[in-house]
């Protein structure tokens, strides 16, 4: 072999980026100067932060080499709990009160999470059946708190969704910080690389003197982490839960992580490139509701065709690289 | 022990007839309607268009991976269906062959991206899960819509009814159960007594050796997911009939109790293992649990919490029993050295 | 009718720029066992996927029994006679042995229409091919391995081999299973049968085989009768060059004997082993010998804390320890090159500056983030202490040859600044070259007052390399043998 294979570490978060530049020209373009403004920028950032975050976590679940399905039902079960928790304790909207139903609820997601670590790396059940059936089991807990209804949240509550940091939505600066806290964690520390080994191979990562089911068990727990996170932002954007809220998030968050790089096999994924795959998502669903006669269903299909060319794409220019 | 209980013992499909005895008689003592014939009757209207979908499962499972996508072929190619009959008046077996079509072509989606790249097949069907799902909802709205006037006849047609002495409540057997099993009979004949059956747990079992002993792998594959869009198209007439209507809000999701069903009926997620007698009885069980908790006085919302509950139980209970034959199989290996 | 019936000629095979077949003449006599041996990667496979159909050669012809080809296919090879056994076994592990045994015969028979009465005719009818006695109901995968490789030669004769190929069929066997399958190839000679038999071990080769070719990067480079090659010609042959091998071990000067011993098991049991006590002391290099099932790799495995002990002591440097995982083995300096390379050693898609520097990730996280300059520095030392050879250790190390990937396992281990270094089976599919390299980096490393274990069952290279040799036999250790007893000779009489 005469050329050198090198290891291309951050090229899918570059790729996402250009993506990304050229998705907002080409809106800004096509849908007038108003596509850009402050509003539109505005209501972007809110959505995002939600399944920005599961994907995030699913990211995680994929590096090592799973799946995790239970993302989204994870989030509704935090929101229920914590929703139900202020009603009870501070239904005048005690700040301490709401401190202490979202702590509830942050503690819920990490042990939701840890359950899922638990089954796949010391049970040893396929991840996407354990997972499947802690879907099953979270939703459930969240009709049977709920009444298989929708939860009202206080209104005091929904004030954080609404809060702004010099014009940019507290929710999206959530994100952002997720976002770099968890780059930094998978790409620099000793941790995330051992996340990607033991997606690598399960068997040398033992050898290796990696304790692997604390490694697998770590990476779902703060994904548990984070969807507790989307489930209290989620609460407070939309005032209301529901066990199958959101329930199409599932697609959208393993859309983005093969967009943004991870390999379903595992091994494979940045997190930069998993963040900037959310933008641009978001930008690409924005522009498809400026665009009248394309309703909100037709995304659905649209990010079906998206992930199937995509890994055709990635597919072909992986087969070129080999031929090498 | 004898070889052939041992066998048995060995066996899912063993496990699972024992909890749904065990079950049967724990709900028969505590209200005493288990065993009325009209809740077995009920229970057997329950589990049809679940064990059709579990054929696709079986397949997929066997010879692939997981194929989450026949609940929106289904549900989409049901509501074209109907819209297309309301609208013309074509008799109802020019209707049943379009919608095969439609469903092989699905599959065909399915199975060209499976066999030509090798992608993962959950991250396919999945895309294909959610395309359906964006034509069924974005281009033709889906809303509810009712039988109509060329299914009207199936949708009606009861084989008997039943009247329980005990709990004075009727019970009626829709005719759709024949279709089920005939769609069995036909899967346990090919699946047991043609090469293309035997090739789909060969190829599960060992994907080299199955191309190196001369089978067409990639052409018994595509077949696979060609036949589970057609299979699931069946499986979502026979459930609109049975409702009378059509929303395809309600195969959303559909997916996750089937398969939950057949992984405890035996189906492993690894490939090559899993017989239609266990998805039957994986069906049965699931369908069982969430049908009787009423009849104990549980109530309805408690569902999905037991049926989480059964699948992450069963599957780690399988799961560390592998786990032990694996440690068995290598203190085996020694004892023959 | 040619005295030949397998005459290739000018065989040329290439992928991208790559030639991995260059004019390659392969000439297999009717009726004999002709053996084909060469490094990792010197083209071996390739040919056989040219004579099986499989993969096609670019140019050059192949004659079988008296037709010539200039290309063959899967299936005018299969009704030609030939019949590959695969070191996979091709076998079936999710269906009856009665399937895997007539699978073949029914699809090449292009039925559509599965007779399981007919079906368990054909199986015992190849079963009787070897005179086999196996239950037909069982599943492959409840089978030893030697069990599944037979129904695999039988499934072959069934079809009505004329020819076939064995690739490297011994390497999960045990001795006794080896044996038995040498018995079953020789009955086959006789019965009339080619046989290509590809190998690496070099007295399985004399035992079996009249005639010998062996290829090298590509080439043909010997052909002729097995008994008049000599075992300096063989490795010149294999390898491109000579090797004076030190005889002389230095044994004297190295071990430090008035040292405490680096590790000392007293009456150790585990899995798949029971009451092993020897001693190593610092500079010593300790052989491990045994066949397949031995218990060698489990012990190795506990003393490492992959597996859990179940009784006895282990004593590091006068310190009696509890070795319970992995963390705890290296925090007592015990460092483990594992047994397969491929799989338990090295995670082949990342870079080799990474699988050198993931043992000691603790060693360079500084705050929070792992130092990468630091990382990086290490790794290149390694790489230039140890030769390995490579452009860039940022590359990939499934780059890298068999050879050198071992060598980046060792560093990664020597990078933990053990005292004790446990190798199972350190030189399996390397090349004799790298063989070499590492047998002198070892003495080095023993000489610096390191403890070396070594488990293997390649009994020329225990009786080369280790000053002395524990012998296990079915979990149980039967013996050590030291100095001038240890030959080849008395470990193939003591592991028997």
């Amino acid at each position: 072999m005469t050329t050198v294979k090198k290891l291309k570490i951050n090229s899918d978060f570059l790729r996402m980026l250009v993506i990304l530049v050229v998705f907002i020209v080409a809106a800004t373009i096509t849908s007038g100067s108003n596509f850009f403004s402050v509003v539109s920028f505005q209501t972007m950032a809110k959505q995002l932060t939600e399944y920005g975050l599961m994907s995030i976590a699913l990211s995680m679940a994929m590096i090592t080499g799973g799946i995790d399905l239970s993302t989204v039902y994870i989030a509704n079960m935090c929101g229920a709990i914590a929703s139900l928790t202020i009603s009870a304790i501070a239904p005048e909207g005690q700040f301490i009160g709401i401190l202490f139903a979202c702590i509830l609820a942050i503690a819920i997601g990490l042990c939701c999470g840890a359950l899922n670590g638990f089954l796949v790396s010391v049970v040893g059940v396929p991840p996407m059946l354990a997972t499947l059936g802690t879907y099953e089991l979270f939703s459930g807990i969240t009709i049977v708190l709920s009444n298989g209804q929708s939860i009202q949240v206080i209104p005091q509550f929904t004030v954080f969704a609404t809060l702004e940091v010099l014009g940019i939505p507290l929710p999206f600066i959530v994100f952002v910080i997720m976002a770099v806290i968890f780059s930094i964690l998978l790409g620099k520390t000793a941790f995330g690389r051992r996340v990607h080994l033991v997606g690598v191979n399960p068997k040398a990562a033992r050898f290796a003197g990696i304790n692997n089911e604390k490694t697998i068990i770590m990476a779902y727990t703060l994904g548990g982490f984070l969807c507790a996170v989307a489930g209290l932002i989620s609460l407070s954007r939309v005032s209301s839960v529901k066990a199958d809220f959101g329930s199409s998030y599932v697609m959208m968050t393993i859309l983005i992580a093969v967009l943004g790089g991870c390999n379903p096999a595992g091994g494979w994924g940045e997190i930069p490139g998993v963040a900037t795959a959310v933008l641009v998502l978001q930008v690409i669903s924005q522009w498809l509701t400026a665009v009248p006669w394309i309703n909100g269903y037709y995304r659905q299909a649209l990010y079906g065709i998206l992930l199937l060319g995509f890994m055709t794409y990635k597919f072909y220019r992986d087969k070129g690289t080999q031929r090498r | 022990m004898n070889k052939k209980t041992k066998r048995l013992l060995g066996r899912n499909e063993f496990y699972v007839a024992a909890i749904i005895i065990v079950l049967a008689l724990i709900i028969q003592v505590i209200s005493g309607q288990f065993i009325a014939v009209n809740n077995l009757v009920d229970l057997a209207r329950a589990i049809i268009v679940n064990a059709i979908y579990a054929l696709c499962g079986l397949l997929a499972f066997v010879s692939t991976g997981a194929d989450v996508s026949f609940p929106m072929i289904a549900g989409m190619t049901t509501y074209i269906i109907f819209k297309v009959a309301e609208v013309t008046s074509l008799p109802a077996i020019v209707l049943v062959l379009i919608a095969l079509a439609i469903g092989a072509l699905c599959g065909c989606i399915n199975g060209f991206f499976i066999v030509k790249y090798h992608f993962n097949s959950l991250i396919v069907t999945l895309s294909t899960s959610a395309i359906c799902y964006g034509i069924a909802f974005g281009a033709l709205k889906g809303v509810r819509i009712d039988v109509p006037e060329a299914f009207k006849g199936f949708s009606k047609w009861n084989l008997f009814t039943v009247r329980s002495n005990i709990t004075g409540l009727g019970a009626k057997m829709h005719g759709a159960i024949l279709i089920m099993i005939l769609l069995y009979v036909i899967a346990y004949l090919v699946l047991r007594h043609t090469m293309v059956g035997r090739s789909i747990y060969a190829i599960g079992g060992d994907e080299i050796s199955a191309r190196r002993a001369g089978i067409q792998v990639d052409r018994v594959r595509f077949g696979v997911f060609v036949v589970n869009g057609m299979i699931a198209v069946i499986g979502g007439l026979c459930y609109a009939c049975m409702c009378k209507n059509c929303s395809p809000m309600e195969y959303y999701g559909g997916e996750n109790i089937v398969i939950a069903a057949i992984v405890l009926g035996g189906v492993r997620l690894t490939g090559g293992h899993g017989t239609l007698l266990g998805c039957l009885l994986g069906t049965f069980l699931l369908s069982m649990v969430s049908n009787s908790l009423t009849l104990i006085g549980v109530s309805v919302y408690w569902q999905n919490v037991f049926i989480g509950l059964i699948i992450v139980g069963g599957a780690s209970i399988s799961a560390i029993q592998a786990k032990r034959s694996l440690k068995a199989s290598k203190e085996l290996g020694k004892e023959a050295a | 009718m040619s005295e030949y019936i397998l005459d290739c000629k000018g065989v040329c095979k290439s992928f991208g720029g790559v030639h991995a077949l260059q004019n390659v003449d392969l000439r297999v006599k009717r009726g004999e066992v002709h053996c084909l041996a060469g490094e990792n990667g010197c083209g071996k496979s390739t040919i056989i996927k040219a004579i099986s159909g499989f993969q096609p050669q670019d140019s050059g012809t192949i004659e079988f029994d008296g037709t010539v080809y200039q290309q063959l296919s899967p299936s005018i090879s299969i009704d030609q006679g030939i019949q590959v056994i695969y070191q996979d076994m091709s076998v079936f592990p999710n269906l009856t042995v009665q399937e895997n045994l007539a699978i073949n015969t029914v699809i090449s028979n292009k039925q559509k229409i599965y007779n399981h009465r007919q079906q368990r005719e054909i199986a015992k009818k190849v079963m009787a091919t070897l005179d086999l006695d196996l239950d037909l109901d069982d599943l492959v995968e409840t089978l030893p391995v030697a069990a599944k490789q037979l129904i695999a030669i039988a499934r072959a004769l069934y079809a009505k081999a004329k020819f076939l190929i064995l690739d490297e069929p011994t390497t999960a066997l045990t001795r006794k299973e080896v044996d038995r399958l040498f018995e079953i190839i020789r009955d086959l000679k006789a019965k009339g049968l080619s046989i290509l038999f590809v190998s690496h071990k070099l007295d399985e080769m004399y035992e079996i085989s009249d005639s010998i070719t062996i290829m090298r990067s590509g080439q043909a480079v010997y052909t002729g009768p097995m008994a008049t090659l000599s075992e300096e010609d063989f490795t010149h042959y294999m390898t491109g060059r000579d090797f004076n091998d030190v005889d002389n071990k230095h044994a004297e000067e190295r071990i430090q004997y008035d040292a405490k011993p680096a590790i000392e098991l007293k009456d150790l049991s585990g899995p798949g082993f029971a009451g092993v006590s020897f001693k190593v002391q610092p500079g010593e290099i300790v052989g491990i010998t045994g066949q397949l099932g031995s218990g060698r790799s489990e012990l190795c495995n506990t003393l490492f804390g992959i597996e859990q002990a179940t009784g006895g002591t282990i004593t590091c440097a006068g310190k009696q320890v509890t070795i319970s995982s992995v963390k705890d083995a290296t925090k007592n300096g015990i460092a483990l090159v594992p047994e397969d390379r491929l799989t338990e050693g090295l995670f082949l898609p990342v870079s080799i500056m990474e699988n050198i520097t993931v043992v000691n990730f603790d060693k360079f996280t500084k705050g929070v983030t792992l130092d990468a300059p630091n990382q990086i520095a290490e790794s290149a030392q390694w790489v230039k202490d140890i030769h390995v050879k490579t452009d860039d250790h940022m590359l990939p190390v499934q780059t890298l040859s068999g050879g050198n990937q071992q060598k980046v396992v060792l560093a990664k281990w020597l990078s933990t600044d053990p005292k004790i270094l446990i190798l199972n089976g350190p030189t399996v599919g390397v090349d004799i070259g790298a063989k070499y390299d590492i047998y002198a980096l070892l003495r080095e490393l023993a000489k610096k007052g390191l403890a070396v274990l070594v488990a293997s069952d390649d009994l020329t290279e225990v009786s080369r390399l280790c000053d002395r040799t524990v012998v296990m036999r079915g979990g149980i250790m039967t013996g050590e043998i030291a100095g001038k007893d240890l030959t080849v000779e008395n470990l193939t009489k003591a592991i028997m």
